[in-house]
């Protein structure tokens, strides 16, 4: 084996060994900031939204009661989970157990810590008021709907498990967004609301 | 290699830390790649990680909140007695602003946020013996103690609740003393001597065609300078058709705010006050006694009185004496002027002040005596700011028992066996009567950080009153229902955070004015004594003390000298010269006051405008006992007295309250031999001719609107970019210069809204100063032309206020240089920052005509949790090396849009509000859009008083200003000095 040989060699072993190193399951897994598709962290009590918003087809805004109030969509205070966890003891040893963490949780008063999914920076200021309650949004065959399906973000959660990112939302997720938006608008007369060219708009 | 400005002998002065701070980077080459090569390393890992974060919600949701929604709740200011309404911004649970409610919000109002969630605060209830204990030990110790022999010292209480829980506690057989540490008791004691009524009217300057100020800095700090400046400035506003303005005229010998805002000023020493005033009401007709030598011009006098005459019961002559034979011969002349009534109400007298300095002088004899046996101090630091404090110190020792009711260990609490420590104004129950048959609530916006209790619920308990074990707010409740509310709701009165009703039997009857009673009066014109005069003044900063330690205040610049972080022996150049001194020397002022000796170390300022042969010091600094500003960044340690620090007293500044006294003070200043370099906000007070502050006389204006502002703009249409075009809306704003009094409450109210960060007395020595707005002063010749020069030389010049922001230029020379184009124009005519994006060239600052881009030389956020909740979580915390400057509050526009989409309106005009206009007092700040026509803003641009600042450089900027008009004889502001022969 020649030095060349024997440099590619170790600079391969050590490509292929880094994101073992540093805790990730595959070179997959290794991404630019806030490109985090597919981020899906343990969280303590494996919530499903597949049971949840699909099987159950319970509305999002049920448990995420501040979407259409201002800028955070809010996670489910405890409460809003004993409501019917009270009596609802799940069919699985499973969750049963899942169940049972959620009790003890409420009634010592601990609370749930979670683990955040989406992290956008800092410096993004983004309103799921605005989104969910005031837009419109109006699909290519130029259907008018009263505000964006959260699943045009957040991919679609009845299908999915514990929470995880779905789309990349970066700055050219929304912008391409706000554009076509924008053009379908105005192509039916209606104000174009959603800005592309104010920087304050989302980073101030 | 060393960095060849090192070495440089321009470089010489360079202080030692920057010194160190430019030793750090030059490394050799090599090291530097090696060092940044790594860096970028561990970059590229750390960005590949998700950091986890967590989210904890709460158990349960209380009904009606979110999180991340703001919420209003009316309360009550407590940031000194004069008690405005407020509006709490809560959000998450915690108070991040606090808001004028209908009439702005001054500078210390806003700012007690800082205290709120200072950790230098108490933590729990403490004994001087066992250190932190346990409330059912103080309770058990302090009720014993009460009975009498009891005395309970305290600040206005205003309440009729607060007063009925005095009363019980009375009824235990105590005594209660209340006082100011900025008396006006003065006021009080002659209105009892004149009228019968022992009160302090309300005035109404809405009402004044002429005011004339005797030392009563109505604008600045007495009383509620608040709604006397907006009532005031109603007066003055020449916008949309009005073209009467009323004519302020001042007597003092500072220069205080109102003094910059007079149409005429006069300098007079305090000790010829008494004289100008007997002067004045014999021009009038009256005859109180002899009239002393003074140094006014008897031909204005004779003007002045003719005016006030012709004014009759529209005008108002107010002092701010603390001698009760001036402020009788205010009430002659005000009598004599028919002003009673109309200008000054006694029937809604003001509460603002209600302490009584008589009965404080005999707790003081009794103290000494040993006939008091328990002192109960609440709320007020009597050992700092009495003019005897040391003598209180002193007698504190023969009192058996003292406890303090209190949210420090200052330095009255520190001296007591027992401290309850007491919650912040924000965290509990209370009320108010500012104005007779006005009442107003407080309602706390936070639940308690630490470990305290209401001073009310503390003195309940003691005194064994069952209400002590009910939450305050239901003591309250009963209270309110039983005597004010009478049928009224409870629940509207909190929403609105007050009540507003005849309770007690309707108004105070008019009082008659007794001429007789003026023989107590006689000797008014007196003028005794000879020599430097030491003037003291409550601070446009830290008021009377209480607000030592807050950032914001003691970074905001005084708003006549511009200096930060410490108070000043203010003096004229002129006096500075005869006493062979120069700026910035520590001197020892010292005064001999009726066998009480004074002293205090401050540095010497120069102070246009001051009347020859006179020191003056504002009160507020030097506390020994305030604790540690809470900040990071060795702030702490730039700003106190490197003396003090050594025996690790905690002084910024010096304590001026020995100096005050009822009389005139005659005193020395002497050289320490040390000096140091003020922090000024701005070192230049002249515009040099150029138009920046544009202004005319009021018969000049009314002959030719466009007076004053006549500056010709070549090719106004000349740009290098495509033209704007605006569909939607156009943000604009528009500064009235004749409503801008100058006061600072923007510049707090911006700093707290946007997150601006306290830099400390160092690096505003270094002009790293962070403010988004800043107000620039600027001094004028007062001989009827154009200043020119570099300095004034006029002893007595005349003063403009301009408060200066980003303009949001449409050509913006910012723009054009960011080689990232971190900074842009937005659709809506905003010249907008991306923090983001920002590498810190710095290249915007260096080619902004308006200097209003500030750059971050250092992580400056807050290094305290606690201290953090504070920050407004809408804006971004901005880190080292990042460029930022005003947005026009960008959250506030877009949460203003997204209200109105969400009801399918339009934006109403005045809707949305920047936290500068919203505060401001006089309404100086119009914000709206220029697109639509029906807009104050779009209105007032085609006002012809209306002017871009350096429109010759056609920066066309979003920001316009409207030219300052003063009363006065007619004065051309356009024209050139002329040069005399040297």
């Amino acid at each position: 084996m020649n030095a060349k040989l024997a440099v590619l060699f170790f600079i391969l072993t050590i490509a292929f060994a880094m994101p073992i190193l540093l805790g990730f399951r595959s070179v997959a897994d290794m991404q630019l900031p806030n490109l985090h598709t597919g981020h899906q962290p343990e969280q303590p009590v494996s919530f499903s939204h597949r049971l949840h918003a699909g099987v159950l087809n319970i509305d999002c805004q049920y448990c995420h009661t501040a979407a259409d109030k201002g800028r955070h969509a809010s996670i489910p205070n405890l409460e809003t989970c004993w409501n019917c966890h009270q009596t609802v003891q799940g069919q699985t040893k499973q969750a049963q157990e899942r169940i049972a963490k959620l009790s003890d949780a409420y009634i010592s008063g601990d609370g749930v810590e979670w683990v955040r999914v989406h992290n956008n920076a800092d410096f993004v200021y983004f309103n799921h008021q605005t989104h969910v309650r005031i837009a419109k949004h109006i699909d290519a065959e130029g259907n008018i709907a009263d505000g964006i399906d959260c699943a045009y973000c957040h991919g679609d959660m009845t299908t999915a498990g514990v929470a995880k990112q779905q789309e990349q939302l970066t700055m050219g997720f929304c912008i391409n967004c706000h554009r076509e938006q924008n053009d379908r608008h105005v192509k039916q007369n209606l104000p174009a609301r959603a800005p592309v060219n104010s920087c304050d708009a989302c980073h101030r | 290699m060393k960095i060849e400005t090192n070495n440089t002998e321009d470089f010489a002065d360079m202080p030692p830390e920057l010194k160190a701070e430019m030793e750090v980077v030059s490394k050799s080459r090599r090291d530097f790649m090696k060092v940044t090569g790594m860096a970028a390393m561990g970059a590229v890992i750390a960005g590949c990680t998700a950091e986890a974060r967590h989210v904890k919600p709460l158990i349960a949701k209380p009904e009606g909140i979110d999180p991340g929604v703001v919420y209003h709740y009316a309360s009550t200011c407590q940031g000194c007695s004069t008690a405005c309404a407020i509006l709490m911004k809560v959000r998450d649970g915690r108070p991040i602003k606090l808001e004028g409610d209908g009439a702005g919000l001054c500078a210390k109002g806003q700012a007690q946020l800082w205290t709120l969630y200072n950790p230098a605060r108490l933590h729990g209830p403490v004994s001087k013996d066992d250190g932190k204990v346990e409330w059912k030990d103080i309770d058990a110790a302090v009720s014993k103690m009460i009975g009498a022999g009891t005395v309970l010292l305290t600040g206005t209480i205003s309440g009729p609740t607060g007063r009925d829980v005095i009363s019980r506690f009375k009824a235990k057989g105590g005594r209660h003393v209340a006082y100011d540490a900025i008396s006006a008791h003065a006021i009080r004691k002659a209105h009892d001597a004149t009228h019968g009524i022992p009160v302090i009217p309300s005035y109404r300057f809405a009402e004044a065609t002429v005011v004339v100020s005797f030392d009563a800095d109505f604008l600045g700090a007495w009383l509620d300078p608040v709604h006397h400046a907006r009532d005031w400035a109603t007066q003055r506003d020449l916008t949309f058709g009005r073209d009467t303005m009323s004519r302020l005229i001042s007597f003092e010998a500072r220069m205080s705010l109102t003094g910059a805002n007079a149409d005429e000023r006069h300098r007079i020493p305090d000790r010829e006050r008494g004289a100008v005033m007997a002067d004045l009401a014999k021009r009038l007709g009256g005859n109180l006694g002899e009239v002393g030598k003074h140094s006014v011009d008897p031909a204005a006098l004779d003007r002045l009185a003719a005016e006030l005459k012709a004014a009759g019961r529209r005008a108002l002559v107010i002092t701010g004496s603390r001698d009760p034979k001036q402020q009788m011969a205010a009430n002659w002349i005000n009598n004599q002027l028919g002003a009673y009534g109309t200008t000054i109400n006694t029937e809604r007298p003001t509460n603002a002040k209600l302490g009584n300095d008589d009965e404080l002088a005999q707790l003081l004899k009794d103290m000494e005596a040993g006939s008091v046996k328990t002192l109960i101090v609440w709320g007020v630091n009597p050992v700092y700011d009495l003019p005897d404090g040391a003598k209180f110190k002193e007698a504190m020792g023969k009192v058996t028992n003292t406890v303090a009711i209190s949210s420090h260990a200052d330095e009255t609490a520190s001296e007591c066996q027992w401290i309850a420590a007491e919650d912040d104004p924000l965290e509990t129950w209370n009320d108010f009567e500012p104005v007779q048959g006005s009442y107003r609530l407080a309602q706390p916006g936070i639940r308690r950080l630490w470990d305290t209790r209401g001073g009310f619920t503390s003195l309940l308990k003691w005194i064994g009153d069952a209400d002590a074990n009910r939450d305050h707010r239901l003591v309250l409740k009963n209270y309110w229902e039983a005597n004010i509310l009478r049928g009224a709701s409870w629940d509207a009165a909190v929403e609105a955070g007050g009540f507003t009703g005849l309770a007690f039997g309707g108004d105070l009857q008019p009082a008659a004015f007794n001429a007789g009673a003026m023989s107590q009066a006689s000797g008014v014109g007196a003028v005794s004594g000879d020599g430097l005069e030491i003037v003291t003044f409550e601070s446009y900063n830290l008021g009377d003390g209480r607000h030592a330690v807050n950032g914001w205040l003691l970074e905001m610049g005084d708003p006549l000298v511009r200096t930060t972080w410490t108070n000043l022996a203010l003096m004229s150049p002129t006096t500075i010269e005869a006493q062979g001194l120069t700026e910035g020397d520590i001197v020892e002022v010292k005064a001999d006051i009726n066998g009480r000796s004074a002293s205090c170390k401050v540095p010497v300022c120069r102070a246009p405008g001051m009347a020859e042969g006179v020191v003056a010091i504002s009160t507020g600094y030097g506390r020994t006992k305030a604790g540690p500003i809470s900040h990071g960044r060795g702030i702490e340690e730039d700003a106190v007295d490197p003396d003090m620090l050594k025996d690790g007293v905690h002084a910024i500044g010096g304590n001026a309250f020995p100096f005050v006294s009822t009389g005139p003070v005659t005193g020395s200043v002497a050289k320490t031999g040390r000096s140091i370099k003020l922090a000024k906000i701005s070192e230049h007070d002249s515009q040099e001719g150029r138009p920046i502050l544009k202004q005319t006389s009021l018969e000049m204006w009314r002959k030719d609107k466009a007076s004053g502002n006549k500056q010709e703009i070549p090719n106004p249409d000349l740009t290098l970019w495509p033209k704007w075009e605006y569909k939607g809306h156009k943000w604009g704003m528009v500064i009235d210069l004749n409503a801008c009094i100058g006061c600072n409450a923007c510049q707090v109210a911006c700093s707290i809204e946007n997150n601006v960060p306290v830099v400390g007395k160092e690096e505003v020595w270094r002009r790293r100063e962070m403010h988004w707005i800043r107000i620039d002063t600027y001094y004028e010749d007062n001989d009827g032309s154009m200043f020119d020069g570099e300095q004034t030389k006029d002893a007595n010049p005349e003063v403009g206020f301009q408060p200066m922001m980003c303009q949001h230029c449409e050509n913006a020379p910012c723009e054009t240089v960011c080689p990232v184009i971190a900074t842009s124009h937005s659709d809506e005519g905003l010249n907008v920052q991306a923090y983001n994006r920002c590498i810190g060239t710095r290249y915007c600052a260096n080619n902004c005509p308006y200097k209003v881009r500030r750059f971050n030389w250092f992580r400056y956020e807050h290094h305290n949790l606690t201290m953090n909740l504070v920050l407004n979580p809408d804006i971004t915390v901005r880190s080292r090396g990042v460029m930022e400057k005003c947005s026009m509050c960008a959250q506030r526009i877009y949460d203003g849009k997204r209200e109105a989409a969400l009801h399918n309106v339009p934006i109403k005009d005045g809707a949305i509000q920047p936290a500068c206009a919203q505060t401001c007092p006089t309404q100086a700040i119009s914000f709206g859009d220029q697109n639509d026509q029906e807009s104050r803003v779009a209105k007032l641009l085609t006002d012809p008083r209306n002017y871009a600042v350096l429109a010759e450089i056609n920066t066309r900027p979003a920001v316009t200003y409207l030219t300052k008009v003063r009363n006065r004889p007619t004065k051309d502001y356009e024209k050139p000095k002329e040069k005399k022969a040297h």
